[in-house]
């Protein structure tokens, strides 16, 4: 495993107004290429730590660093940029064609007209969606073609970091494996360093290379999916796991 | 706020027209004898001077006439000096006409520099009358022996006449009278009631046509109770300073009238429905002010069909809706400009949303003559404060809805199009802007309509519109010409509507249709 870490989190706490702690001292480092999962429950603080790579989530004490430079200096605008985003319902901004919608980064970066078409063409075939479709309006698309449409635009700028936040949640069990299927061939492909929120233990298993628990703000055990499996160093990573097998 | 004040002003200053040279403004109340003798002073003004006049007639009573007169807006308008002396100088009756008149005189020119010019001759004094068939049977000649029976019969009064210390208030004092219920009537409804016999006495006028038609018997008014109602024209000193001929050519009028002429020109106006610019004609040529030339257009003749007489009214129906629609279109244009940047505003600095917004909500409950009579002695009379009023009410429902739509704006939209790095600026224009148009254009939708409606109320301060024939048809209690206003502006209300409706549907962004 390469020794710089891309992403970084260091003793990161995340307290709301009304003192509501989401982070409670969080470290963790994720290495250029590799998937990492956040796992736990709702308010678990896994959403919370995702979005302070992004500076969605300002913390309250801790470093976060990108690329090895801590974020809080950097510019969150020319930041995001650089970082793929997709969330639970993808996202996708209504009024704007399915092709408008993949662009929307490259154009951010002022990208010309022809490198647009171009690379919006390319995602959309790695995604498998036809020409037809990409002059569709997302409210005329299923559920999955529209996730499919968010990967394309969090990958278009060919950013070195994608964040995923339960990009599958809101999907029927089939078509959520289809998309499975998808994001490891992909992974296989483009091998971008992914952070992948999820509440399904399975699915972190299937897709992540290390797995993150998380519960009430704390991270309780890091580790690839099989170590988790036989070595839980927790009571309540058990209890998950047991879950896992019914 | 300041910018926009400052706006508004500008719009104001070349409307307030009283501070132009060469032309001068003639304001009238709401009835019959006051806006034909208002036009008998344009007329005059018009064949005697260069002075270029304009009309301001209709104004919704005292109060706004004179306000109107005192702030610039009319240069002169036709008053009696008992309205003077009670109502706005606030004093009690005491004394003949000519005691009256030089009180009015003095003190009106030492307040306010305001001249009484050109006593016409005649007194349109309160009276009361009875049915001339009671009077006979009860033996009723007096006020004091309608006071002796007054516990038997039912009173029905103007609005203006029962607030009033020198009408019913003081009335009541004076002579002792009390009457078994009192209802309170439009001016023309009175006579009707009076004929059915749903009620027993009235205030009327002393030059009203109306009273030998309807067989009415005056009481004489035996303590001397009403202040004599000499009328007269009352204009502004700079005005007469500024064009001396005003004060000379109205002064031609001095004496010229009497009771039973103005009964008669009265009833032309009122029974007959003839246009007060042929009476005052008439009545001019009758006292030899202008030429016998050329020959009278007659009346139109009036169909008794409601379509007859709006084919009829074609040409005032067009420009009354073109007025209308101007009205309307400028108060909305102004309440969209301010209120959608304030939408913005307020939904980026939301401790301020609930506050603004219930304020603007509260303005939409001022009841709108209250309004428009509230800005008179701010902005005068006639187009512009009749748009600031429109333009007031029109800002609740933008703002409620720029507001409201930008906020609530698909989040999860927004949201991933921030973290994907758009500036905060793009987000608005490229995303919440377009998503919120709808909601925005169906608030000004509303303010529309609310708009139209509300602008046939302008006409009450002299600003025109379908409301003119609204106001003068209630005076007349004439239903034709109440509707000719009524169905015209509902169908704008309903037009306008549907237009911006159309409107809508074409901001609403691609790709939203589908879904609802």
């Amino acid at each position: 495993m390469p020794s710089e870490p891309i992403l970084e989190a260091v003793d990161v706490a995340k307290t709301y107004g009304d003192r509501t702690q989401a982070l409670a001292g969080v470290t963790l480092a994720v290495h250029p290429g590799e998937t990492v999962a956040l796992v736990g429950e709702s308010g678990s603080g896994k959403t919370t730590l995702l979005r302070t790579f992004n500076r969605m989530v300002e913390p309250s004490a801790g470093t976060v660093r990108v690329e090895g430079r801590p974020v809080a200096e950097a510019d969150p605008i020319g930041l995001r940029r650089r970082i793929g985003y997709v969330p639970q319902d993808g996202g996708l901004i209504p009024h704007w064609s399915v092709e408008k919608n993949v662009e929307l980064v490259p154009r951010l970066l002022g990208w010309d007209r022809g490198r647009r078409q171009a690379r919006t063409r390319e995602m959309l075939d790695l995604v498998g969606l036809s020409d037809s479709q990409a002059r569709r309006h997302p409210s005329e698309l299923s559920g999955g073609q529209r996730q499919r449409v968010a990967f394309a635009r969090a990958l278009a700028a060919d950013p070195p970091v994608i964040l995923l936040d339960e990009p599958f949640g809101a999907l029927d069990a089939l078509t959520r494996l289809e998309l499975h299927r998808q994001f490891l061939e992909i992974k296989k492909t483009l091998g971008k360093t992914t952070v992948l929120v999820t509440h399904d233990l399975a699915e972190a298993f299937r897709l992540a290379d290390r797995i993150a628990v998380m519960r009430n703000g704390r991270l309780l055990q890091l580790g690839p999916p099989r170590e988790l499996a036989e070595r839980p160093v927790d009571p309540y990573v058990e209890a998950l796991l047991e879950m896992r097998r019914v | 706020m300041s910018r926009i004040a400052i706006v508004l002003l500008l719009l104001a200053a070349p409307l307030h027209a009283a501070d132009r040279p060469g032309r001068v403004i003639i304001g009238s109340k709401n009835f019959e004898e006051s806006r034909l003798l208002a036009e008998m002073f344009a007329q005059l003004l018009e064949s005697r001077t260069d002075l270029q006049v304009e009309r301001r007639l209709n104004l919704a009573g005292t109060q706004v006439c004179f306000e109107a007169l005192k702030s610039g807006a009319i240069d002169v308008y036709p008053e009696y000096t008992g309205t003077g002396l009670v109502s706005i100088l606030g004093e009690t009756a005491k004394g003949g006409a000519d005691q009256t008149l030089n009180r009015v005189r003095s003190e009106f020119l030492r307040r306010w520099n305001l001249w009484w010019i050109a006593p016409l001759g005649f007194e349109n004094s309160w009276e009361i009358a009875v049915p001339r068939e009671l009077a006979e049977r009860e033996h009723l000649a007096t006020i004091s022996d309608l006071a002796r029976v007054s516990r038997r019969l039912h009173g029905g009064f103007g609005h203006e006449f029962v607030g009033r210390e020198d009408g019913l208030l003081g009335l009541e004092r004076v002579y002792g009278l009390q009457f078994a219920s009192v209802d309170h009537l439009q001016q023309a409804l009175q006579y009707q009631a009076a004929r059915k016999r749903s009620i027993d006495a009235l205030d009327v006028y002393s030059t009203d046509g109306r009273l030998i038609l309807y067989n009415l018997k005056v009481l004489r008014d035996d303590r001397d109770f009403f202040p004599p109602y000499e009328a007269a024209a009352l204009a502004r000193g700079e005005t007469l300073a500024k064009h001396p001929e005003v004060g000379s050519v109205l002064g031609l009028l001095a004496g010229s009238l009497d009771e039973d002429a103005m009964r008669g020109f009265n009833l032309r106006l009122q029974e007959k429905h003839e246009s007060e610019v042929v009476v005052a004609r008439d009545a001019l040529r009758s006292i030899g002010l202008v030429l016998q030339e050329g020959s009278a257009s007659p009346p139109e003749p009036r169909g008794s069909g409601l379509t007859v007489y709006l084919w009829s009214q074609r040409g005032d129906l067009g420009r009354r809706t073109l007025e209308h629609l101007g009205l309307s279109a400028a108060a909305l244009l102004l309440g969209a400009l301010v209120s959608v940047p304030l939408g913005l505003w307020l939904e980026r600095r939301r401790r301020w949303a609930e506050a603004v917004i219930r304020i603007l909500g509260l303005l939409q409950t001022i009841p709108s003559l209250a309004l428009l009579a509230f800005m008179i002695p701010f902005l005068g009379v006639g187009i512009v404060p009749a748009i600031v009023a429109l333009w007031l009410y029109s800002l609740f429902p933008i703002v409620r809805n720029t507001y409201t739509g930008v906020r609530d704006a698909d989040p999860r939209a927004v949201e991933a199009a921030t973290a994907l790095g758009m500036t905060p600026g793009q987000v608005l224009r490229q995303i919440r802007l377009p998503l919120a148009a709808p909601v925005v254009m169906a608030g000004v939708r509303t303010a529309a309509v609310l708009t139209v409606g509300t602008a046939t109320l302008a006409a009450f301060i002299g600003a025109g519109g379908l409301g003119e024939p609204i106001v003068t048809g209630l005076q007349l209690a004439d239903s034709s010409m109440i509707l000719s206003g009524a169905i015209p502006a509902a169908l704008l209300a309903l037009l306008v509507d549907a237009a911006l409706g159309l409107v809508e549907r074409a901001l609403r962004p691609a790709g939203l249709e589908s879904r609802s």
